[in-house]
């Protein structure tokens, strides 16, 4: 009994997450714009599980990304320093969300375009 | 008591012992002449909660209980102050540049706001670390406050 359902639970989980709607990109702010190619990669391999919405507390607990512009610019550098620093070590997307999801893993062009956009963002605000 | 109780119980006491010998490397404190609470002109309420649930962990004051001083639990003492002083280290604040400054103000709000410091684990203990609601409401101002004081420096 125990294992149809967990099964299941695990199919449903798997959909809702490739059914999430499309609420990224987040409005352009004062403090923060992010360039269409950024907003793209966000979208297709960060957002499922960095949005209000999404299941994963800790996810969430970490970084919102619709809600990044919305941030004071103290913590937008914040923010942005900590996505330079996990993508650069390679700690996102997650291992465990791989194996499930190899599609989500960043390309290395990706990963690049992002680090370049993080930091110079966070410059750009920092005023340097 | 039955012979293998006694057995068990004398190995334990004997495991007890020998593990006494093995050192906890506990972090000491270096006290300097920097004062976090004075250089940013910290109101004295967040002050005592910063003090009372913070500084065991994220300062070179750190008062070590008594359990601190007995294996295991000294392990996990020294453990959690190495890791503790890593992420954060109020005495050594002025060590940050701007940019690690606003990193650590942002990580303080996001850990305190969603309960993960204090450390639960720590709270058991220390039950006056214990932080309220409210008590966790005011810290997330104050560092929120205090980030866009540095931003603006």
């Amino acid at each position: 009994m125990i294992l149809p359902v967990a099964l299941m639970a695990l199919v449903i989980s798997g959909f809702s997450y490739q059914n999430q709607d499309n609420k990224f990109p987040a409005n352009p702010s004062d403090n923060l714009v992010i360039p269409d190619n950024v907003n793209e990669i966000l979208d297709n391999k960060c957002f499922g599980c960095h949005n209000v919405d999404a299941k994963s507390d800790k996810a969430k607990e970490k970084l919102l990304l619709d809600q990044l512009t919305t941030l004071s610019k103290a913590k937008i550098v914040a923010k942005l320093d900590d996505i330079h620093e996990v993508v650069e070590k390679g700690e996102m997307p997650p291992e465990k969300f791989l194996e499930k999801f190899p599609d989500k893993a960043l390309t290395d062009e990706e990963a690049t375009i992002l680090k370049n956009w993080a930091k110079s963002a966070s410059d750009e605000l920092m005023g340097e | 008591m039955s012979k293998e109780l006694k057995i068990i119980l004398l190995a334990l006491a004997g495991i007890f012992v020998i593990i006494q010998f093995i050192p906890a490397n506990k972090p000491a404190n270096k006290p300097s002449d920097y004062d976090f609470f004075e250089s940013n002109m910290v109101p004295a309420d967040i002050e005592l909660m910063i003090r009372t649930s913070c500084f065991d962990c994220h300062s070179q004051e750190v008062k070590y209980p008594w359990y601190a001083h007995i294996a295991p639990s000294s392990w996990l003492v020294a453990r959690d102050i190495r890791h503790g002083r890593h992420h954060l280290d109020f005495s050594k604040w002025n060590d940050l540049d701007k940019r690690k400054k606003l990193d650590a103000l942002d990580e303080i709000s996001d850990e305190v706001k969603h309960g993960d410091m204090p450390m639960p684990i720590y709270t058991i203990i220390h039950t006056d670390a214990k932080l309220t609601q409210e008590q966790r409401n005011k810290l997330i101002d104050w560092a929120d406050d205090l980030a866009e004081k540095v931003f603006e420096e």
